[in-house]
């Protein structure tokens, strides 16, 4: 029986697949819905605190008015709550031309994610925001000039840094920067530094980690809170560690003046001391002038002395001159006559030379022969012939002796050869042992020098005869006579040459006297040239002396004239020096004094010990989470109970299908929870199912569309889905326990009743009369087909209600839908179409100068767009009350100009607003969120702290504005107000223009930053659209809502009345009668439904507006016309589309249907 | 004379499945004007098959189907619809009154739809039902519905009055009562009423009682006299 029941219950499931699927995707929607709309907020905190924890972004931050010392963190460090404190320095700087704030890196907080190159490695290199290398058009490698805002002067040790990495802080999760205290005021990219590059005595700023934050997850209120108390329990502490800096600052100061002073007392006396020096330095140039005038006039005296004397000499010079020319000339003369001698002298000297070595020679001669002959020096001639003679006869003599002894020798030879050749056969063939042959061999030698000897002999005297041949060939031709001819002769030469010598050497004595005259001539001479030369010269030098003294007498005057000039100049700087000394000495007294006094008014320091929602962007992201958490809240309930009302209709019209069957299974003895089990099951199965899809489509899809669209505005990694089990459960159980209990609630009445009962067919509903049938007149008019519509809309009292809450709950969802388009269309319409006129708001360059001022206003008048414009002073200010505090901009402009640029009107009623010297004009949510109204006061903290009055509230949408005239400013602020700012009209709008403008305006010096309207929408715009999604999502939900309620409604009215309709059908009514039968009602019944989805949808809309609307916009809470009639099409669209489809289903009933009895 | 209704040789056959059922099998038979005629046979004989096809609630397989000389069988599915609207009147067994209409507008249901219809009062007082013609179904007893019913299917002063077993929800008497009226109604209008039954002891009322057995004609039986049904006992 079991196994039947399930066969039952399967079947059952396979029979009625349309109303299974509908109730699946009922519960399936709603579950998406609500858990993707509950997911989506703890997914994007989730995502934000884990990003946050993974880069240790600060819990806390102190800044100290007086900065923070080494000491403060150490202290920090030591107590207990702070898991980690580090110091940080915080600038407000120029980067290329952008505001920005510039930090040190910290390590183990604050940590920076590298999106591109890498991190500093040393005090020249940076790393930047996204933005600044977009703004600057900058990359990596490029170098950044930074300059320190005013009060940061000197606090950097570079003035340029390579950029080497962009990087994404933690600190900053929005594209907002926030503001700075320098130019325009709004932050536009940040820097971030290596510690080592700031050059500042105190931290500017402490970052804290608190202990046990990293497991809170942050944008939550249990992390608030706990951070709330840390702050707290920091206060007190802030106030002993403020005490101790200001202390040290007072110290250190009371020392630094107590040292200025000592150094005020040395400067005096250095300056003193120097004033004495530079006196008596004039008093020693006054001296060395005077001296030199005295040696200017010597010098002058001397040079007029010198002129004649000069003269004279040259005369002197020139006498010389022809003196020695002439000397010169006779020189010349005796020179001649000298040489001519010597060169006689020479002559007769070779001549006698010549005549000595032929007597010589001859002497030579007549010596050798007369050595020859052995004659003595003085021989006779007789002597001569004899000697002659005598040696002829012995030459002859020895020829024949040589002769004889040649002979003599041959013959000896001749003897011995035989000899020889005897002995040498004896021992050629004797044996050499015989005897013979001994005497041979003893005998041989002996004979061979024997021949030798002869042999020699033969030689000796052949040559001993050609010596004497050849000597009386010489002697031949000499014969005594001659002899003695030659030796008479050459005495007699030898007698001539004596005498010439004699003569020779005379007149060489001669010749040396005359030499020696002559070189004494030419010493002399030369001695005269060179007096003369030396005269010459000095003359010469004595001219350039002249010259030159003469030439130095114009120049050293006015050397003195330049002297004088410089000694008064002198005196007249002393004299200055003195008295600006006597000043300086006055000042720095007066400063020492200021500054006695200034630290006497050195106030208490505080520290400002923040939260993270300070850190611009971080309290946005969590309350944008939150308004989808908002959104989450109402959607989903209305939702849900739509979804409850179909399901409890479709499952009471399911049990009352199966009374018949119900009472026979508790006839056959089953019991109440066998029975509903299959319901109830019935009943779980496709909600559970659903649900589970459900959770699938909303964990994942929802939360995911809606981060992509507030990926735009967070600087944020990928969102992380998460699955949340409570939200699921709850989810689940709301979607199962609708269906459920709608089950039970439809179960439990047939179930009381007896089997009996059960069996038999139920009583149909009973007709009634409605309220409207005793209207009488009324009822009479109304056909006869509308009297049974209204009947029947009325017979079916449950159903009525349900179809027009459902509808009404489809329509109000699209509604609001839609409506939410309309305010964030509308708010951009107001605010950019109606509200600020103006084209174009220039910033003016800090410390304009006239001739700027008057360069842009000539280039405002000459470019012929700009129609019109005005001054304004704009700041961004902070507008505080007793328990809220929000960012506004003001702007001080006359009241007679503001209405061509801003319309200032009322948000209730719209008046106009004049602008007043008697308060501020605020915009309706400023004044909602500060809770203020006309008359009220609340403090503007920017530049100083400054209370100011409520004079009227105006409309505004985007951002919060105070308004005020120049005047109350004055008044409000004790200074007459500057003009920073300009407004322009333009005649021509058009992107090209605009872009025109705005680069001519750059150009221009006196313009800091040009910003058109249009950018401003355009930024708003693009930060809508996120929310603009969302409106999506909920028409799109709202939509399949509709459709399936009305599919669902539709199908359970048809199959209800199946056998009236097939009875009317049996009657006779075509097609289209039927049709219209049932569709007359559905037509009513959403039209019905359509009005209360209006009224439903504007509550709806307004709730909506305020949960999704943000601090710094107010949305335009009105619904268009349009959106209701876009809700109403689109419903009666679906309705239409489900009627079409109930026609279809209608044709197919069956007429046979109508003779059935009633189940 | 017998030709106002005319079945000749018609088949009705249901495709379920594998299997073809032939609830009607080559049924001849035909009814004169004003006649009262009975179909009685056991269940399943294909009575009911037999008043669907003549009701214009259902269409033929086979054969030739005349009624006041037209040819109904080859008629499409809107002109059967106008033959139901026009010509046929119905009394349903379960009375099929709408609950939520009063005896009264019931009636005007059926006669707003009709070319000439009778004044829906007329109707209901035809029935003797005029002092209750204000109230509810849920307000009348079996007996007083199906008079209402009898007051719809006569509004429309149809050629074929058709009833399907209209005395099966009832008791005896009222059951009586109302075979009474239908008798009545023959006797005085004229109309011709087919009753379907499977009450046989009922017959003799009738003018022509046409016996239905699986699906074709067993026996057809002509009452010269037919006996008032306050004679008839069962």
């Amino acid at each position: 029986m079991v196994s039947a029941i399930r066969k039952d219950f399967i079947r059952e499931i396979k029979n009625s697949r349309n109303r299974f699927l509908s109730i699946m995707v009922l519960a399936m929607l709603s579950v998406a819905f609500l858990s993707g709309l509950k997911a989506t907020a703890p997914d994007m905190k989730g995502t934000g605190d884990d990003y946050l924890d993974q880069q240790k972004l600060l819990d806390v931050q102190i800044l100290s008015t007086l900065g923070i010392t080494e000491e403060d963190i150490d202290a920090l460090q030591a107590r207990e709550e702070i898991a980690y404190a580090t110091g940080a320095y915080v600038i407000d700087a120029w980067s290329g031309d952008l505001v920005s704030k510039v930090y040190s890196i910290t390590e183990g907080i604050n940590e920076l994610t590298v999106l591109e190159g890498r991190l500093p490695q040393n005090s020249r290199e940076c790393v930047v925001d996204r933005n600044l290398v977009g703004e600057l058009g900058l990359t990596v490698g490029d170098s950044l000039p930074i300059l320190p805002g005013e009060d940061y002067e000197d606090s950097l040790r570079h003035e340029e840094f390579t950029i080497v990495g962009v990087v994404r802080s933690p600190y900053y999760i929005c594209v907002e920067r926030g503001s700075a205290s320098i130019g325009s005021g709004t932050v536009i990219a940040y820097v971030y530094l290596p510690e080592d590059a700031f050059d500042m005595e105190v931290y500017t700023t402490a970052y804290l980690l608190v202990e046990g934050a990293m497991e809170m997850t942050a944008f939550y209120e249990e992390y608030d809170d706990a951070m709330e108390d840390v702050i707290d329990a920091l206060e007190p502490f802030g106030e002993v560690r403020s005490k101790l800096r200001y202390d040290e600052i007072i110290t250190e100061a009371t020392e630094k003046i107590a040292d200025a002073e000592v150094e005020l007392a040395d400067a005096k006396a250095e300056a003193e001391e120097e004033l004495r020096d530079a006196e008596r330095e004039l008093r020693d140039a006054r001296k060395e002038l005077d001296d030199g005038w005295q040696e200017y006039n010597d010098g002058k005296k001397e040079l007029e002395d010198a002129y004649p004397e000069l003269m004279d000499a040259q005369q002197q010079i020139r006498d010389a001159e022809r003196e020695l020319i002439d000397g010169e000339a006779e020189y010349e003369d005796g020179l001649a006559q000298y040489l001519e001698g010597l060169k006689e002298y020479e002559d007769g000297e070779a001549q006698l030379d010549e005549g000595y070595y032929k007597l010589a020679d001859g002497q030579k001669q007549l010596d050798q022969s007369r050595e020859q002959f052995g004659l003595s020096a003085n021989f006779t001639l007789a002597e001569a012939v004899a000697a002659v003679d005598g040696a002829k006869a012995q030459i002859e003599a020895g020829i024949a002796q040589c002769d004889a002894g040649i002979a003599e020798a041959n013959a000896g030879i001749a003897q011995l050869d035989p000899l020889i050749s005897q002995c040498e056969q004896a021992m050629q063939f004797l044996p050499p042992e015989s005897e013979e042959y001994q005497q041979a061999a003893a005998q041989l030698p002996m004979l061979r020098q024997q021949k030798a000897a002869a042999e020699a002999g033969i030689a000796e005297a052949t040559a001993t005869k050609a010596d004497l041949l050849n000597k009386q060939a010489q002697l031949a031709s000499v014969d005594g006579q001659q002899l003695y001819a030659a030796k008479v002769e050459l005495d007699a030469g030898w007698e001539e040459y004596y005498v010439n010598y004699e003569k020779l050497a005379d007149a060489k004595a001669q010749l040396d006297d005359a030499e020696k005259e002559l070189a004494d001539g030419r010493k002399e001479l030369d001695d005269g040239w060179q007096e003369y030369y030396d005269g010459k010269q000095e003359l010469a030098d004595g001219w350039a002396d002249y010259d030159e003294g003469m030439e130095k007498l114009p120049e050293a005057y006015a050397e003195l004239t330049d002297g004088e000039r410089e000694y008064r100049k002198g005196y007249n700087e002393y004299i200055d020096g003195k008295a600006e000394a006597e000043e300086k000495i006055a000042d720095a007294e007066e400063e020492l004094a200021d500054a006695r006094r200034k630290v006497a008014d050195i106030e208490n320091g505080e520290w400002f010990i923040l939260p993270r929602a300070y850190n611009p962007g971080y309290t946005g992201f969590g309350q944008d989470a939150d308004r989808m958490a908002n959104l989450a809240t109402v959607f989903p309930i209305i939702f849900f109970l739509v979804a409850a009302l179909v399901c409890l209709t479709t499952m009471t019209r399911m049990v009352e299908d199966h009374r018949t069957q119900i009472g026979l299974m508790k006839a056959l003895g089953y019991n109440r929870w066998a029975i509903s089990k299959k319901y109830l099951g019935y009943g779980l199965l496709p909600s559970l199912l659903g649900s589970v899809l459900g959770l699938a489509i909303g964990h994942l899809l929802f939360p995911s569309m809606i981060y992509i669209a507030y990926q735009i505005m967070y600087e944020m990694p990928d969102l992380q889905l998460r699955f949340y089990p409570d939200i699921s459960i709850s989810a689940t159980l709301a979607a199962v326990g609708c269906t459920v209990g709608a089950t039970l609630f439809a179960c439990l009445a047939t179930l009381m009743a007896t089997p009996a009962n059960l069996m038999r067919p139920r009583a149909p509903k009973p007709g009634k009369r409605v309220l409207l049938e005793y209207i009488t007149p009324l009822w009479k008019r109304m056909s006869f087909n509308w009297k049974i519509t209204t009947r029947n809309l009325l017979r079916y009292q449950k159903r009525f209600w349900m179809t027009i809450v459902g509808i009404g709950g489809c329509t109000a969802l699209i509604i609001a839908g839609f409506g939410l388009r309309d305010s964030l269309l509308m708010t951009m319409q107001r605010q950019f179409g109606e509200l600020f006129l103006h084209d174009v708001q220039l910033t003016l360059a800090s410390g304009l100068l006239e001739s700027e001022r008057d360069e842009l206003e000539e280039y405002l008048r000459q470019c012929g767009v700009v129609e019109t414009y005005t001054e304004m002073h704009a700041a961004n200010v902070t507008a505080e009350s007793e328990d809220y505090s929000s960012i506004s901009f003001l702007q001080v402009m006359q009241s007679d100009e503001i209405g061509d640029f801003i319309v200032l009107r009322g948000y209730d009623e719209p008046a106009p607003i004049v602008l007043n010297d008697e308060g501020v004009v605020i915009d309706q949510k400023l004044s909602e969120l500060l809770n203020l109204s006309v008359g009220d006061s609340f403090v503007i903290s920017g530049d100083g702290r400054q209370e100011v009055t409520v004079a009227a509230i105006c409309e505004n949408y985007v951002a919060h504005y105070i308004y005020m005239t120049p005047a109350y400013y004055e008044k409000v602020y004790g200074e007459e107000v500057e003009m920073n700012s300009l407004l322009l009209n333009l005649s021509d709008t058009s992107a090209e223009t605009c872009d025109r403008i705005m680069t001519e305006l750059l150009a221009l010096h006196g313009v800091s930053a040009a910003s058109p309207t249009s950018d401003t929408k355009d930024t708003y715009l693009s930060s809508m659209e996120r929310v603009d999604f969302v409106v999506v999502i909920v028409i799109l939900c709202a939509a399949a809502l509709a459709i399936v309620v009305l599919y669902i409604l539709s199908n359970i009215n048809i199959t209800e009345r199946k056998r009236e309709l097939a009875t009317i059908k049996v009657l006779g009514f075509f097609d289209g009668e039927v049709s219209s039968y049932v569709t007359r009602e559905n037509v009513v019944l959403t039209a019905l439904g359509i009005a209360f989805g209006c009224a439903l949808g504007k509550i709806l809309h307004n709730y909506l507006v305020l949960s999704v609307e943000i601090d710094l916009m107010m949305f335009g809470r009105e619904l268009m016309p349009m959106s209701y009639v876009w809700a109403a099409v689109l419903t009666a669209l679906f309705a239409t589309i489900v009627n079409i489809m109930a026609h279809r289903k209608m044709r197919t009933i069956d007429m046979v249907e109508s003779l059935k009895s009633a189940e | 004379m017998r030709d106002f209704v005319v079945f000749k040789d018609v088949s009705k056959r249901y495709q379920m499945g594998q299997v073809t059922i032939n609830a009607v099998d080559h049924i001849n038979f035909s009814i004169g004007k004003g006649e009262f005629c009975i179909v009685v046979g056991p269940s399943g004989a294909g009575k009911t098959t037999v008043l669907n096809i003549l009701g214009g609630m259902d269409s033929c397989s086979d054969g030739e189907i005349t009624v006041d000389g037209t040819r109904i069988s080859e008629f499409s599915p809107k002109e059967l619809t106008k033959y139901r609207r026009y010509d046929v009147g119905f009394v349903f067994q379960f009375y099929n009154l709408v609950q939520n209409l009063t005896a009264l507008e019931n009636v005007e249901l059926a006669a707003q739809i009709c070319r000439d219809p009778m004044p829906a009062a007329e109707a209901i007082e035809g029935v003797g039902l005029s002092h209750r013609s204000n109230n509810f179904p849920s307000q009348l007893s079996g007996g007083e519905q199906q008079r209402v019913s009898i007051a719809r299917a006569l509004a429309k002063n149809p050629k074929l009055l058709l009833c399907d077993e209209p005395t099966g929800a009832l008791d005896y008497v009222t059951g009586k009562s109302i075979l009474k009226l239908l008798q009545d109604t023959c006797r005085e209008k004229g109309v011709t009423v087919v009753v379907i039954t499977h009450n046989t002891a009922i017959t003799p009322m009738a003018d022509h009682v046409i016996h239905i057995k699986n699906g074709t004609v067993e026996a057809e039986e002509f009452n010269e006299h037919p006996i008032p049904v306050e004679e008839i006992e069962w």
